[in-house]
């Protein structure tokens, strides 16, 4: 046993552990929902809190996020390609962005979710962290400002076209042009 | 100027998987590409790239310890009726577990490459959606859908709700352009399951909602729902 893991190791064993507990979970097994949330929940958390800065309503849609996984975690297919955490993270931020579309405020927190994330990388392997946020983050300022600042809105605050251009008081085709435009170069920059 | 600075054709499959993924489109553009979605393979792994792609903005978000609480409602709530579908006889959780003890490792190996080995697993049943329908009577009534033979099968799952003495809760089906079709009664303390022809396919629920109504003990006479709407949501898909 080599005393010095690589980091990819850890991140890839981490990752067949998430899988593996998401198979036992579609199995009925409450120790691997537990075991889940012992894993995963501070980071779906974190993120139903940016999403609805408000306490109270995260804590109700992480109870959500669960409670779907345990009935929904047999639609998790490994065989996809599709990360775990990542697979979690949709389900999180789609229950996340229901709600506040629900409380009707989707057009705020534009200038709050165009701030920069917090880069810290963390420890947790089987999050996934550190490396890719970084590459996204300097991919991401790599663009058009404008094209940056409302794919991070729209990502945590469920803007959608008609809305960033409302706020920005841009004509809606010009903010199309200018998103599409940046997820293309963004696509170019992750996949290069 | 480099192609780059081209705006993209209209039909460009990964900026359009990319809107779709980040939620930009909304009204007929998001129902078109949900479609598109769902008969076109290619699209759907675009979709998925796009969805990691943009996965490490959702672990920027500083984590968070939830207070103890979250957890003992979700106990509560998956302890309540059994997920669906089973497949084992032996409910592992009959036996004594604890949500933060040493012992609850998922982290077997061995077994997680055999899991990702193995080929001939069971298919999964067709992802499908899910509704919450949060009662104004306390309580929230989470349903899945997901596909069971040629057709669809409902399970929803009671958390913590209350019906009123003398009152029974019953589930409808909403269709745009269809009369409310009564799917039953739900039960405050376990899960139900409801088959019906009537419920469309579980992958075309994007514009079909349920709804939760208070009736007579034993149901809405004749069909037609007499009592108060106490719930009421349209299906998210997954």
């Amino acid at each position: 046993m080599s005393i010095i893991t690589p980091l990819q190791e850890d991140a890839r064993l981490a990752r067949a552990e998430l899988a593996a507990c998401l198979h036992r979970v579609s199995r009925g097994d409450r120790a691997a929902l537990a075991e889940l949330y012992r894993r995963t929940s501070g980071k779906l958390f974190g993120l139903c809190l940016r999403i609805l800065a408000d306490r109270a309503e995260a804590e109700d849609v992480l109870q959500e996020v669960y409670l779907t996984v345990w009935n929904k975690a047999a639609t998790f297919d490994a065989g996809r390609g599709v990360s775990p955490i990542t697979w979690l993270a949709v389900v999180a931020r789609n229950r996340s962005l229901d709600r506040l579309r629900r409380r009707g405020r989707s057009t705020a927190a534009l200038d709050e979710a165009a701030e920069l994330p917090d880069l810290t990388p963390r420890a947790d392997a089987a999050l996934e962290t550190g490396e890719t946020e970084r590459r996204l983050a300097g991919c991401l300022d790599g663009l058009d400002a404008r094209a940056s600042e409302a794919i991070r809105a729209a990502f945590y605050g469920g803007q959608t076209y008609e809305s960033l251009a409302k706020a920005a008081g841009m004509p809606l085709g010009s903010m199309k042009s200018v998103i599409r435009r940046g997820l293309i170069r963004l696509k170019e920059c992750l996949d290069s | 100027m480099s192609a780059l600075d081209q705006d993209p054709p209209d039909d460009d499959f990964d900026a359009l998987a990319g809107e779709y993924a980040l939620g930009l489109l909304d009204g007929p553009a998001a129902a078109r590409a949900a479609a598109l979605r769902r008969r076109d393979a290619r699209f759907d792994a675009a979709v998925r790239a796009w969805q990691a792609r943009l996965m490490p903005l959702a672990m920027a978000a500083e984590a968070v310890e939830p207070p103890p609480a979250v957890w003992s409602r979700i106990a509560a709530g998956i302890g309540k009726s059994a997920p669906a579908p089973a497949r084992e006889g032996v409910r592992r959780w009959l036996l004594d577990w604890r949500p933060f003890g040493v012992g609850a490792l998922c982290g077997a190996v061995a077994a997680a490459v055999l899991f990702l080995a193995l080929p001939g697993r069971a298919p999964a049943p067709a992802p499908a959606a899910v509704a919450t329908l949060a009662s104004s009577t306390g309580g929230v009534y989470f349903a899945t859908a997901e596909a069971a033979g040629q057709g669809t099968r409902l399970i929803i799952n009671p958390l913590n709700v209350t019906v009123p003495a003398g009152k029974s809760a019953e589930l409808w089906l909403i269709v745009p352009a269809a009369k409310p079709y009564p799917l039953g009664l739900l039960a405050s303390g376990h899960a139900v399951v409801v088959e019906d022809a009537t419920i469309p396919k579980a992958d075309q629920l994007g514009d079909v909602s349920l709804a939760v109504s208070l009736e007579p003990p034993g149901g809405a006479p004749h069909g037609v729902a007499t009592g108060p709407v106490i719930a009421l949501a349209k299906f998210s898909e997954l």
